[in-house]
């Protein structure tokens, strides 16, 4: 390993410019996949309003259709099937973001200058992309019937793959933000 | 080297896109599929700053694109409520009209096969009739925009990073991180 990986990984992944970006972008996305299943928990708990809430939050991103929908304690998921899938596998991809990151980065013959190297190409996200697009396509048109497996295969893929994209725009924007704060700091001291 | 283009014009047009898509009965089933419509604002507002840049300016940021998008989605919220505040006051009698004859003819129908009993059907109408009587009070619209005003930017953002992940330049300009 050069020295300038060496570099660039304690950048990424020790150094508190990414930790900090990355634990909240983590974070975001647990509260939202919590609220998920928060809803119908507290429904089920007899909180009708807080349940109420999380429903209606939930209702601006998602049909909440009963019949494409998972349910918990009786209740039904916050959002359906489809949409718990996307929330579900982008939080648990944007987990092992890191972890994967460095192994790509061990992997590569020469360090990467930016963070923004990490993104896949657009292929990547067509293939990913394609399947949810068939699904939802061929089901409106009545070619074929949406079933809850194509449903969550769909939306796992999707899901899974989105991460790679997000995430290392975030955290250079954090980053550079950052660093644009400490310029304008300088120069005016 | 040139400044880098204002921002407004390009915040304004995201922000009126997630408003129409997301204000008007109809197109606003679009944010049913995991806030498609809020996305293509987000990503629509970074495309549309980009095409103001030019080769003797600064490139696009990241950092750019986490505001512009941001913005845009706030502005999104405000004018979604604004649009769905005016449908409301001039078609919501039709809308409710409308909705009211698809619930009597579903309740006239469920009572005749015996699933649903009269106290039932009477307690479904009394939902409904105060569904709809909410959905027009100020309170209303004030939750409406409050998470609207939350969930908004969130995906907004989240569209103007897909948008840059995807479409955008891979590599930065320089390589002046805080700690480099």
């Amino acid at each position: 390993m050069t020295k300038r990986t060496i570099v660039s990984i304690i950048h990424y992944t020790m150094d508190k410019s990414f930790t900090g970006p990355y634990w909240f972008f983590i974070s975001l996305s647990f509260v939202w996949c919590a609220g998920i299943f928060a809803a119908p928990l507290l429904q089920n708990a007899g909180m009708h309003a807080a349940a109420g809430m999380l429903y209606e939050a939930f209702g601006r991103v998602c049909h909440q259709r009963a019949g494409r929908s998972f349910f918990c304690a009786g209740q039904q998921l916050g959002v359906c099937k489809r949409c718990t899938s996307v929330y579900l596998s982008f939080f648990a991809s944007a987990v092992l973001f890191p972890f994967l990151v460095r192994r790509k980065w061990r992997r590569m013959e020469r360090p990467p200058a930016s963070i923004l190297e990490m993104i896949p190409s657009q292929t990547i996200a067509l293939i990913c992309f394609l399947p949810m697009l068939f699904d939802v396509g061929l089901s409106i048109a009545g070619i074929s019937v949406s079933t809850t497996i194509t449903r969550v295969v769909s939306g796992t893929m999707l899901g899974s793959i989105l991460p790679w994209y997000v995430i290392p725009v975030f955290l250079d924007a954090w980053v550079h933000r950052r660093f644009e704060t400490i310029k304008k700091k300088e120069k005016t001291q | 080297m040139m400044e880098k283009p204002s921002k407004q014009r390009a915040v304004l047009l995201g922000g009126l896109v997630i408003g129409l898509v997301s204000g008007i009965p109809g197109l606003s089933l679009l944010n049913c599929c995991c806030c498609a419509g809020i996305l293509i604002g987000g990503a629509l507002a970074v495309y549309l700053y980009k095409e103001e840049i030019t080769p003797e300016m600064p490139p696009l940021e990241s950092s750019d694109v986490l505001i512009l998008s941001f913005i845009a989605g706030i502005l999104g919220a405000v004018i979604a409520t604004a649009v769905s505040g005016v449908v409301s006051t001039f078609f919501g009698p039709v809308e409710t009209e409308f909705l009211r004859k698809i619930m009597a003819r579903v309740t006239d129908k469920l009572a005749s096969q015996g699933a649903l009993q009269q106290n039932s059907i009477d307690e479904i109408q009394n939902q409904l009739e105060q569904a709809v009587q909410e959905k027009l009070t100020v309170g209303s619209i004030l939750r409406s925009l409050i998470f609207s005003l939350i969930i908004y930017p969130i995906f907004s953002m989240l569209g103007g990073l897909i948008g840059f992940g995807i479409f955008g330049k891979k590599k930065r300009p320089s390589n002046d991180y805080p700690h480099a």
